[in-house]
């Protein structure tokens, strides 16, 4: 008989309000009915045309507009997630509440002994909710919309109004899996930029932190001066950077072969030949990542001072007296400290390498040469999905298609690299 | 409680408040035409605009605005009725446009005003979809300091080669007499054109027929080499080739180049001459792709009928002079080309000359894959065997139009 009981309230949640009822709390009855009430309202004016429109995708040119149909029901399905979120909070609520009268505790049947139990016990809840709605419609709305279109076959040929669009399931993933010319481009866009990432992060770290420790070094004069030089490459906007580079590693005209190599050359038995920096795709993806390398360290090379400076001096003298060498001080004490500290940061400079649109565009296009599928021979996901969408022939499925790939991946591998580095906790560090 | 209630209150009364303040007053949509335009022709509206808002009773609401970014704008702002009635557009935006529905049929009031390639150029699919307003395309600009009489051949360019004034130091056998971004398929296609090969066929109407991999197009990439044989490396960058041929150019290495009339006002030497691109080593033309722009009506408009009268207005032959006399371009209709043709302004006249030879760009939405071939260009100036890179960009541009 008492199990039964229990379930009272969460039976009669079924119905809005039903569980605060039986609970005898009848604002927040009053709160979630009139919620429910609001959601029918919604159905009615906009939400219910909204998920048929999104089904269909309309059927008449010129006069539905597939694109506008799409927006409004993924707004739809949005709304209708926060309501639904809501109902499950009046079960849970009535679930609870029903608990507490049971245990004897004291709940509040008047709207202030009420307003005021949700102000104290549901403080966070209450602070984080305009944030969590505002990312609902400004964060996940877009995404959710850019989910659908790579389901759709939006592309030139499809645009609204004058044209529908349609629901094609899989087909732009099959293109990129299957169908011969994007699979290829895809593949080797796929494999560039996994070796992009890994070579352009693990370098600009691993210059950091060498910087740091050397920089850091008790028998170095004028530290002030090296931190500022150091500072430099990341003070100067990435943009103009970039361009620069671009300008001095022309094959024929650039600084690099024009000044630098023949200065080079001048040492004995040292003889180079010009490189074709921009004119071979593999000169151009050495070329990057060198650049990448130099705009990306200082930023290690701050944070990572910051560890050395925190790491107390006793700990490196006990070790020098125990005889540990230079090499074993810094594997043992040194960098464990660091990872442990900057783990997270070290992850995002390999998402950040991941998505590094302005490197790969702005230097040299993406070129030279084509690899297909409108992608350029050092072309990244993110910067081909770039030119899949701007180009005068625009495929935006395909390019939303590549840009849910990209999402899953590096979501998987943040969240990977997060967990691993955060069992770095569980071992005792000091 | 109280408190309670002042809060809902004053949450209330800020939400209608935010509801209820954006109403705007409904104006007589009928009375105003919207136009769009790039602010450098502000004057030349402004000194005609008058004529024909008394002519029509109306009144002529003028929006500044680059010209790529009104239209890029319009598949968003056309069906919310923020778009502009009528806007500038080169002409080979009109396919894409149509295709997707933005672009209305315009009704010229005298089709014959114009030159046969200008309204070849703003039609599409039988129907005339812009006014045009002026012309322009590649022409030869050359160093009167260094070369006297204008080329009438290639061979004459290549006669240049090989002279120690225009040799590259830093890479032998390299010379920088005369240069031209042949990479960009805007400026290899005069070529291509000239031996024999095109882009699409039946005129540039026909996607299914792509003549960039046929032989004349296989010639024309062979000689392309040629030049990228003589070329220093760093021209094989396309991107900054452009600045790379104008430097070389204001600094005297470079006795001609081939760019278009944009380039004017960048080309500072003493003695600059203008010339029709010579004819290539085996006789043919160089045609060059011809641009066109023009005036177009969004089909969003509600005032359709008073947009064409204005696209008709603006670029009948009076305005169509005044358009020439302050901005410089060429325009667009029969007897105004004639006058800049026999006048002092040889840049204007020389691209007058050129429109001539050159071939409008295909409208159709197609054509942009056609920029791909770019690989192709690339491949072939470094030494790939040629037919092969051609059928390779052939099937690039296919598979894009797909």
């Amino acid at each position: 008989m008492r199990n039964k009981k229990k379930y009272q309230a969460l039976l009669c949640g079924i119905i809005p309000g039903g569980g605060q009822i039986y609970n005898k709390q009848y604002s927040k009855a009053i709160f979630f009915s009139g919620a429910f009430i609001l959601e029918l309202i919604f159905t009615i004016t906009f939400g219910a045309n909204a998920l048929i429109g999104l089904i269909t995708l309309g059927s008449i040119p010129m006069v539905d507009n597939s694109m506008f149909m799409l927006v409004r029901g993924s707004l739809a399905i949005i709304v209708y997630a926060l309501f639904t979120g809501l109902y499950i909070l009046s079960l849970h609520d009535a679930y609870k509440i029903q608990q507490s009268i049971e245990n004897g505790e004291e709940v509040g049947t008047n709207t202030r002994e009420i307003i005021r139990k949700i102000w104290v016990n549901g403080f966070p809840y209450l602070i984080s909710l305009p944030a969590y709605l505002l990312m609902s419609f400004v964060i996940i709305f877009p995404v959710l919309v850019t989910l659908f279109i790579a389901f759709t076959n939006y592309d030139l040929a499809h645009t609204p109004p004058a044209n529908l669009i349609d629901w094609v399931g899989f087909e732009n993933f099959f293109k990129l899996f299957i169908k011969s010319s994007f699979k290829s481009a895809f593949f080797d866009v796929l494999k560039w930029t996994l070796i992009w990432t890994f070579f352009s992060s693990t370098l600009s770290v691993s210059l950091g932190v060498f910087v740091a420790i050397i920089a850091n070094q008790p028998w170095i004069k004028g530290q002030r001066f090296f931190r500022t030089i150091f500072l430099l490459p990341w003070a100067v906007p990435a943009f103009v950077t970039i361009l620069t580079f671009s300008n001095m590693f022309n094959d024929s005209f650039g600084a690099i072969n024009v000044q630098i190599l023949p200065l080079i050359n001048r040492i004995p038995f040292v003889e180079i030949a010009q490189i074709p920096w921009k004119t071979s795709a593999n000169w151009t993806k050495v070329a990057m990542i060198l650049i990448q390398t130099w705009l990306g360290f200082p930023y290690i090379y701050v944070m990572v001072t910051g560890v050395l400076q925190s790491i107390p001096g006793d700990l490196y003298e006990a070790a020098r007296i125990d005889g540990a060498g230079a090499m074993k001080r810094f594997q043992k004490i040194t960098l464990p400290m660091i990872l442990f500290s900057t783990a997270p940061v070290m992850i995002t400079q390999y998402t950040f390498n991941f998505n590094n649109f302005s490197m790969i565009y702005l230097f040299n296009q993406g070129g030279p040469g084509v690899v297909g599928g409108g992608a350029g021979s050092t072309d990244i996901l993110i910067s081909w999905v770039y030119k899949l969408t701007t180009s005068g022939k625009p495929d935006y499925a395909l390019a939303a298609a590549v840009t849910l790939l990209i999402s899953t991946g590096l979501i998987i591998a943040s969240l990977l690299g997060f967990k691993y580095s955060n069992a770095f906790d569980k071992e005792d560090m000091m | 409680m109280n408190k309670f209630l002042k809060v809902t209150a004053t949450a209330l009364l800020a939400f209608a408040l935010v509801a209820c303040g954006g109403q705007s007053k409904d104006v007589d949509k009928s009375k105003v035409l919207k136009v769009s335009m790039e602010e450098s022709y502000m004057p030349f509206i402004e000194s005609i605009r008058g004529a024909f808002e008394e002519e029509h009773g109306i009144t002529l609401e003028i929006t500044t605005r680059p010209m790529f970014d009104s239209l890029d704008g319009l598949a968003l702002e056309g069906p919310a009725g923020n778009a502009a009635d009528v806007f500038m557009l080169p002409h080979d935006r009109i396919g894409p446009l149509v295709t997707a529905g933005q672009l209305a049929q315009v009704s010229l009031d005298d089709a014959d005003a114009y030159p046969k390639k200008a309204v070849q150029a703003a039609t599409f699919l039988g129907d005339v979809y812009m006014a045009p307003q002026s012309l322009e395309g590649l022409i030869l600009y050359y160093n009167k300091d260094l070369m006297p009489t204008a080329p009438t051949s290639f061979l004459e360019l290549e006669a240049l080669v090989g002279k120690p004034e225009y040799a590259f130091s830093s890479e032998e056998g390299k010379s920088t007499a005369f240069l031209a971004n042949f990479l960009d398929m805007y400026y290899a296609y005069g070529a291509i054109a000239g031996y024999g090969g095109y882009a699409f066929g039946d005129m540039g109407t026909n996607p299914e027929d792509i003549g960039l991999n046929n032989a004349g197009s296989v010639e024309a990439l062979t000689y392309i080499k040629k030049w990228y044989d003589i070329y220093p490396q760093g021209l094989k960058d396309a991107e900054g080739a452009a600045s790379i041929i104008k430097d070389s150019f204001n600094s005297g290495k470079t006795a001609a180049i081939i760019e278009g009339p944009w380039m004017a006002n960048d080309l500072n030497i003493a003695n600059i001459g203008y010339a029709v691109i010579p004819e290539l080593p085996n006789g043919g033309e160089f045609s060059p792709f011809a641009g066109v722009k023009g005036w177009g009506i969004s089909n969003f408009s509600t005032n359709k009928e008073l947009a064409n009268s204005w696209l008709n207005y603006i670029t009948n032959e009076e305005n169509n002079k005044t358009y020439y006399e302050q901005t410089k371009e060429v325009p667009a209709t029969i007897k105004n080309v004639e006058i800049v043709k026999a006048s002092n302004d040889l840049l204007s006249g020389t691209v007058a000359k050129q429109f001539e030879n050159a071939q409008p760009m295909p409208n159709i939405p197609e054509m942009s894959a056609i920029w791909d071939f770019k690989g192709t260009l690339f491949e072939a100036a470094s030494g790939s065997d040629i037919q092969t890179a051609a059928d390779n960009g052939v099937i690039i541009i296919k598979e894009a139009i797909a």
